[in-house]
């Protein structure tokens, strides 16, 4: 008897394999619509239209759009991205950035999830003086000329651009776009330790 | 029949080989896949002869793992000699490895008629070594065929360690341990067994190294797999759940443990454990024996299966009822999750004690949760399910068997250690292929399925293993895909590179350039370099602000660096890789000593005006090697 749910059991764990295998090289096989660059310093996410969307961390900003303007990463005193090491310990297809300038730091961390989805997410640690209004601001600047967009769902919005659709989502939003069209600015309101949880959905046409 | 088939096989080799002789020369030698890997085989299987003719002892087992030890006592026999004749270790060692194939040769024959005369058994082991092999010939075309390039090396650790013997042939050191031949050793992991064995594969007698890596990973699974047929056939008395066996451990891709993949110190170790486990019981001196053999061959993973044979010996075999065999596996299963839990929680050893490793590396070198979990259970992937299943049908079982426990102790192990994290643990990982292989085959043979679900239990298997293996090894080939969609760590432009260094020995000097060109240059170049791709960061830091401002200041800055030796004449090697770093501003490089750019395809258009004139001033010329390569020398 025992022996029969044992049978029963490996014959369940065996589909259950051979769905989760399937699956697993489905995966890895499934040709994407982004390509991601993690070179230099920025991220680079490469869009099938030729085109890209960059995100670079000497772009960011702490802000009151008054007086002061301060750049936590114009320079930059140490950059860490994916070793050979990390090549051959862990396969997460995870790309990672880690910025310092002296105190301030800053990390990047992009999973792709599927063929379409793309998560980002950026914890930013600086030490300013805090003042009314201030904001930290990231930007999300795109090759080619575009309009941003609001949906009527919350938190997202979206530009298209030669055959592909880029929405864009953030729990927290708060944007402007900048007068070349190019660019993207998400806000928060400042403090020490900023972090941004976006997910990009990326839809081009075969 | 298989006597006459290996006979005749070993005779149409030969033949083979002499023929080229004649009609090729024998320089062709070194680019000759059929010499290379029949090199590669004779060498490998030399021991297990020399422990079945010459000690009268088991084919595969301790005293064919101890016949190892054969290559060390020959080249210290070697280096007598040189100082006897005042020889040079050059000309001495290639002399030895021909000895060794004509060694082989003469014990092959021995075995099979001096067995012919007595009882035949060489036709019995011969048949069951062709049985042993044909899952591995499987495993082979699914690997070479789908995955792998050809002359593809896909391990930075070949070019590492192929310095060492390169050292000894060429310069004719003797050493012990790797960093007193070569500076691409910073720790100390091994002795120079394993250098010395892969001397004789490719060095000593001067075949093509890219060509030797590239059909050494192709004839190690294959020896390997015979004792692992023998263990699983010893197991399960079937021939065709053993060769199932064979299958799925080498369709096991473990990240970082690379168990069957590639031939190097770790995998060592880990076949000399394999062949230990041969033995059905091993006496106290056979386990000292083990153990002396175990620990030199590397110095983590050699002390982890050293522990495991001890702790087989002192433990597992002292537990006398069921009860006691039920307390250890409920013991092993806390073990995982309190070290899972602890690590999940924080808890690392290369955070709390090791932050001076850290700190030369740049970042930590274990993932963390909840990617280390991920990372682990990839290895095996689906099949983890059926280890758990396994683990329930022993705790379950009435009678529990030793074996079995101790396959369950040694997967535990190794997840602990992985937990524990310290520098590198996913080496931890090693073995995973062969004991979780072993414990599902003989969980699902105990099974005892009819032949029809038994024929779709091994598709499902294969298709299982398959699959996981081809994405595993895939991902893993992410760092070594270059830009043109090559799969290797040889790139095309460097090859210039070697061609030149080959032609104009460039001797008393020390290279300086970017970690990944260094490595290339002292692993195929056999010159010197600033630690190679273990430049330290501070070098790495100081080098580039030169190449961006040379002047008299920045360069005694750089010649004060650590790793560069004092008084040696120091020749700046620019690169294309340089040269993009500059261009581009891309310095992840100088900020992480794993931080390795492979591709060299971005053309030097144009060297600096103020960095010719300080090189100028130090008497260096610039010697325009390739679009990709300039030599101030």
């Amino acid at each position: 008897m025992k022996t029969f749910y044992l049978k029963l059991l490996t014959i369940i764990a065996l589909l259950l394999g051979i769905y989760l295998s399937t699956n697993r090289y489905y995966q890895y096989m499934r040709s994407k619509n982004f390509e991601i660059l993690n070179e230099r310093q920025s991220v680079i996410i490469q869009l099938p239209n030729a085109e890209y969307i960059e995100i670079i961390s000497r772009n960011d900003q702490v802000t009151d759009y008054k007086e002061t303007t301060e750049k936590p990463f114009n320079v930059i005193t140490n950059i860490q991205k994916n070793s050979s090491l990390e090549n051959s310990i862990m396969r997460t297809d995870l790309f990672y950035e880690y910025i310092e300038n002296r105190e301030n730091k800053r990390e990047t961390i992009i999973t792709p999830i599927d063929s379409k989805n793309i998560d980002v997410g950026i914890t930013s640690t600086t030490a300013y003086k805090y003042k009314e209004g201030l904001k930290y601001v990231i930007q999300l600047d795109y090759t080619n000329k575009t309009e941003f967009r609001d949906t009527e769902e919350p938190g997202v919005i979206y530009f298209e651009d030669k055959g592909c659709k880029v929405e864009i989502y953030d729990p927290n939003l708060d944007y402007s776009t900048t007068g070349n069209r190019q660019t993207l600015q998400l806000k928060r309101d400042y403090s020490p330790s900023v972090e941004y949880n976006i997910k990009l959905t990326i839809t081009c046409k075969e | 029949m298989f006597d006459t088939i290996s006979l005749t096989t070993n005779i149409g080799m030969l033949g083979y080989f002499i023929f080229s002789l004649f009609t090729d020369g024998l320089q062709s030698f070194a680019n000759n896949y059929i010499f290379i890997g029949y090199l590669i085989f004779t060498t490998l299987t030399l021991p297990n002869l020399l422990s079945r003719v010459i000690f009268k002892s088991r084919l595969f087992g301790l005293i064919s793992a101890l016949s190892f030890l054969y290559f060390p006592i020959q080249f210290l026999l070697q280096v007598v000699i040189t100082n006897l004749t005042g020889l040079s270790l050059s000309e001495i060692l290639p002399f030895g490895v021909v000895f060794n194939l004509i060694l082989w040769n003469v014990l092959f024959l021995l075995f099979v008629i001096g067995d012919n005369k007595s009882r035949n058994e060489s036709e019995a082991t011969l048949a069951e070594i062709l049985s042993g092999i044909l899952p591995a010939i499987i495993y082979l075309l699914f690997t070479f065929i789908l995955i792998r390039q050809r002359d593809s090396v896909v391990a930075l650790d070949y070019l590492q360690h192929i310095t060492v013997p390169n050292k000894m042939f060429n310069n004719g050191i003797l050493c012990l341990l790797p960093g007193q031949c070569s500076n691409l050793f910073l720790q100390h992991g091994y002795t120079t067994f394993y250098h010395i064995i892969l001397g004789n594969l490719s060095t000593f007698i001067g075949t093509d190294p890219i060509k030797s890596f590239y059909v050494l990973d192709i004839v190690f699974p294959l020896v390997a797999s015979i004792p692992i047929y023998l263990k699983l056939k010893d197991i399960t008395k079937s021939t065709i759940w053993a060769q199932l066996g064979v299958l799925l451990a080498l369709l096991t891709f473990v990240m970082g443990g690379y168990d069957f993949v590639f031939f190097l110190p770790q995998t060592l170790a880990l076949y000399f454990l394999i062949l230990i486990l041969q033995e059905k019981e091993l006496k106290l001196p056979q386990r000292i024996f083990a153990t002396l053999l175990l620990l030199p061959t590397h110095f983590i993973v050699g002390p982890l299966f050293a522990g495991y044979l001890w702790f087989r010996f002192l433990i597992v075999k002292n537990l006398s009822n069921n009860k006691e065999k039920t307390i250890l596996l409920l013991l092993l299963a806390l073990s995982v999750l309190f070290f899972c839990l602890a690590n999940i929680s924080g808890f690392s050893i290369e955070k709390l004690l090791q932050n001076d490793a850290l700190k030369e590396v740049g970042s930590a070198t274990n993932p963390y949760y909840p990617n280390n979990i991920s990372a682990y259970i990839q290895n095996l992937g689906a099949g983890w399910i059926l280890v758990f299943l396994a683990y329930i049908s022993v705790l379950i079982q009435k009678k529990k068997k030793e074996e079995d426990l101790a396959f369950l102790s040694f997967i535990t192990f190794g997840i602990i250690f992985y937990f524990l994290a310290p520098t590198y643990a996913h080496k931890f990982g090693i073995g995973l292929a062969f004991f979780a292989t072993v414990l599902i085959i003989k969980y699902l043979w105990t099974l005892g399925f009819k032949p029809m679900m038994k024929s779709i239990l091994f598709g499902l298997l294969i298709s299982i293993w398959g699959l996981n293996y081809f994405v595993q090894y895939n991902r893993y080939l992410k760092f070594y895909t270059q830009e043109d969609g090559t799969a290797s760590a040889i790139v095309q432009e460097d090859k210039a590179l070697i061609e030149y260094l080959r032609e104009n020995r460039l001797s008393d000097t020390f290279i300086i350039s970017d970690p990944y060109t260094q490595l290339v240059v002292a692993a195929l170049g056999n010159i010197d370099t600033v630690n190679a791709q273990y430049m330290p960061k501070e070098t790495r830091k100081n080098f580039l602000i030169y190449l961006e401002d040379p002047n008299p200041e920045t360069y005694e800055k750089l010649l004060t660096s650590p790793g560069i030796p004092g008084g040696k004449d120091i020749t700046i090697l620019y690169s294309s890789r340089i040269h993009r770093s500059i261009e581009l501003d891309d310095e992840a490089w100088i900020y992480n000593i794993y931080s390795l750019p492979i591709n060299n395809s971005y053309s030097i258009n144009e060297v600096g005006e103020n960095l010719i004139k300080d090189q100028k001033r130090l008497n260096k010329d610039l010697i325009y090697i390739s679009d990709n390569f300039i030599l101030f020398k």
